[in-house]
């Protein structure tokens, strides 16, 4: 199974702003996964529809993953109770208090099939720092944050995904509270910058190891990673970094952390890459 | 006579704990630290995924406010998942400038610099040219 792809996403967006825009018909991929239905989750939510109709073919697989709940509107369908361990986890909202414990569960969905304590663990803490950070970072004080999580994983097409998407500020606005970084910023895209080792919006108290972590973790695994922030993205795999500007934006921040099932992660390999004191590099005794 | 308090991490803190987190534990530490029952704080990592922020806002900081010499001598790890290991040397590493490695007993030690191992190399070359030249 293919990770997603830019172009899966710019077009997502593009529907998703004609749907805004008032178009009452339009096309859908044939196949959704998590981010499609956060998305529109928080569209839906922001935008206060009262209602939304989808294909019969896709509505089943939106109401097992609580689409109507999360947006607080009555399902189509009452939905038949099916376990979902080690398949998908549905759409959950996330505040700073659930944090812990929202992680603790989408680890472990994936884990009784991974078998992988190494794994497990290294998807927590990249996990915990994701969402951490949406609520650090994304929030304005007193302004309540829409932010949700989903996640699926098909271990047959060895690929999962886990999807993160608030309504926030975004990470340009986020970023400028650094003076350090304003310059930077003028030139640079802010979503890959975000995702450099170090790099934080609240130098005196923070390191910057949030997003990073999760860069490392999936370009050195053969992951994918795809950061969109209002007009900005950047995606990073083993092919490289790639950061672009979106041709519809998205009005806060997604996240996608996309892996292959059937390769480990290890969080060590990750801390034993990033840079030593100056001194210390391996280099340095060449 | 030094007198060891023993924390666990798991049961004080959490098993896998937010940057919020860190900050409690590490004022946890200092307060325990404080007490007149205890000279040295020895911390039982068993079971506990740490993550990067929790890292920093615990060791990072305390070794940044604490001094190194007093880290040193006062606060000891143990039994340290490997890769919680390599992030906790990381994040003093980074807080301090300082190469750390951990000891046996949990404690950490600085490893010496290039600078440090040139000059040790140079110190044995010269000794080794001398001994030469006397012969």
């Amino acid at each position: 199974m293919y990770p997603t792809s830019v172009a899966d996403l710019e077009d997502w967006l593009h529907i998703l702003e004609q749907i805004k825009a008032g178009a009452t018909k339009q096309s859908t991929p044939d196949f959704l996964r998590p981010f499609h239905l956060l998305t529109f989750a928080i569209m839906v939510k922001t935008g206060r529809y009262k209602s939304f109709k989808m294909d019969l073919s896709l509505e089943g697989y939106a109401n097992r993953m609580r689409l109507w709940d999360a947006v607080g509107l009555e399902p189509p369908a009452q939905i038949k109770a099916q376990s979902s361990k080690g398949r998908f986890c549905p759409i959950t909202r996330i505040d700073r208090a659930t944090a812990v414990p929202v992680t603790q569960h989408l680890a472990s969905l994936f884990v009784q099939q991974m078998k992988d304590g190494l794994t497990h663990a290294s998807l927590e803490i990249a996990l915990l720092e994701l969402l951490e950070n949406c609520f650090m970072h994304a929030a304005i004080p007193r302004t309540p944050l829409t932010a949700f999580v989903a996640a699926q994983a098909w271990f047959n097409g060895n690929l999962a995904q886990i999807a993160i998407a608030d309504d926030g500020i975004g990470i340009r606005t986020r970023l400028m509270n650094n003076p350090a970084l304003r310059e930077d910023l003028i030139f640079e895209n802010a979503c890959e910058l975000a995702t450099r080792y170090g790099i934080t919006a609240d130098p005196e108290h923070h390191s910057g190891y949030g997003l990073t972590f999760s860069r490392d973790l999936l370009t050195m695994h053969d992951g994918n990673l795809m950061v969109v922030s209002f007009d900005e993205m950047v995606c990073c795999n083993r092919r490289g970094v790639f950061s672009r500007k979106m041709r519809t934006p998205w009005k806060g921040t997604l996240i996608l952390f996309e892996w292959k099932t059937k390769n480990p992660l290890d969080a060590e390999a990750v801390y034993n890459k990033w840079p030593k004191p100056k001194g210390f590099e391996d280099d340095d005794f060449l | 006579m030094t007198t060891s308090c023993e924390i666990g991490a798991v049961e004080q803190f959490g098993r896998l704990a937010t940057r919020e987190a860190g900050k409690c534990a590490r004022h946890y530490i200092l307060e325990t630290l404080k007490s007149d029952s205890c000279d040295f704080v020895s911390i039982d990592m068993t079971g506990m995924t740490v993550t990067p922020s929790f890292a920093d806002e615990c060791f990072g900081v305390l070794i940044a406010e604490i001094g190194y010499d007093s880290y040193n001598h006062k606060i000891t790890l143990q039994n340290i998942p490997p890769a919680a290991e390599a992030l906790i040397l990381h994040v003093l590493n980074r807080r301090t400038g300082k190469s750390l490695q951990f000891t046996n007993r949990g404690s950490v030690i600085p490893i010496a610099s290039r600078d440090q191992f040139m000059s040790d190399l140079n110190k044995v070359a010269r000794k080794a040219r001398d001994e030469h030249s006397k012969d």
